[in-house]
């Protein structure tokens, strides 16, 4: 908890440094002019071989100091200066960062939604894409039809699907298949209808 | 780190200025003889090295301010001999382990510096 104390009574050291570098020119003069200078010679010496009181104040000062997140409040309190006086500028980066914001919010809950998040189901890996495939005309389709998924129910099986009708098949799940080739939760639901 | 600033050698060519660490050092060793304030700490480092160091006065504020930061010495108000509000540094347990250390590494330092200058070796 020092450093916390140490903190909040800076404003305290820094009272006592000025008030000691002012004993010390005042100490200084006073022993200049008892040695026969006028006070006015004596204050011009003194101050030269102090050397630079505002500058070593200053320097003392920054001992207490924590520059790096000091000088970030202080970059913020600039920014926020500039943009109270140039209120134009500063709605354009407001809404320039809002738009990039927003856009990518979007972009990321689509991302997220369509490939991250696993399917609300029990073992989602073990579910699949039923395509049916007319033979005659080799034309693909998802299986809609409860009466299709019915007569061949037995066989709907990640092992034997294959060897059945269901000539395509494809894993629902992060990073495989492609679940969006129809509404993720909306297809398991007729699939469970189907087959209860 | 700006560990001192010394005049340039306006006044005397023979003025040498300090590596860093040595102003921390010459105060620790004369606080360790006595517990005084900024000004008699100046004047007390000055008259000792016979003005060779001729340090700016100021340049010990900062010094001393981080020597107080690093508890190697405390500070208290105090009145002095001739009635004026000062401020007295003592040096702490730690900063008498501080300055033994340092002037042993200055010692060493020294003992190189001194065997490469020394003549007849190469």
């Amino acid at each position: 908890m020092m450093w916390l104390k140490k903190l909040f009574s800076r404003r305290r050291l820094y009272g006592e440094l000025s008030e000691e570098i002012q004993e010390h020119l005042e100490e200084k003069i006073a022993q200049l002019v008892t040695s026969g200078m006028s006070r006015k010679e004596a204050a011009a010496i003194a101050r030269r071989e102090f050397g630079n009181v505002t500058l070593i104040e200053e320097d003392s000062r920054t001992v207490w100091r924590w520059p790096s997140i000091e000088d970030f409040f202080m970059d913020v309190r600039y920014g926020l200066r500039m943009l109270r006086k140039n209120p134009g500028f500063a709605a354009v980066a407001v809404l320039t960062l809002a738009l990039g914001i927003g856009v990518n919010t979007a972009i990321f809950s689509i991302v997220e939604s369509v490939l991250l998040r696993p399917l609300p189901f029990h073992d989602p890996d073990q579910l699949f894409a039923v395509w049916t495939i007319a033979k005659e005309q080799e034309q693909a389709g998802p299986a809609h039809q409860c009466r299709s998924l019915r007569t061949t129910k037995a066989r709907v099986t990640p092992s034997s699907i294959s060897q059945t009708s269901f000539r395509a098949f494809t894993t629902l799940g992060p990073g495989t298949g492609n679940p969006g080739w129809f509404g993720a939760p909306a297809f398991p639901t007729i699939f469970s209808r189907c087959l209860a | 780190m700006k560990s001192g600033k010394y005049l340039p050698s306006m006044r005397n060519r023979d003025q040498r200025d300090l590596f860093p660490g040595a102003l921390e050092m010459m105060i620790l060793r004369t606080l360790k003889r006595q517990p005084l304030h900024g000004y008699a700490l100046a004047q007390h480092i000055k008259r000792t090295s016979n003005d060779l160091l001729q340090i700016e006065e100021g340049s010990l504020y900062p010094t001393l301010q981080r020597l107080l930061k690093a508890d190697l010495v405390k500070a208290e108000w105090s009145t002095s001999s001739t009635n004026r509000r000062v401020r007295i540094y003592k040096l702490t347990a730690k900063g008498a382990k501080h300055l033994e250390h340092e002037v042993s590494r200055f010692e060493r330092m020294l003992e190189g510096i001194t065997r490469v200058l020394a003549p007849g070796e190469s």
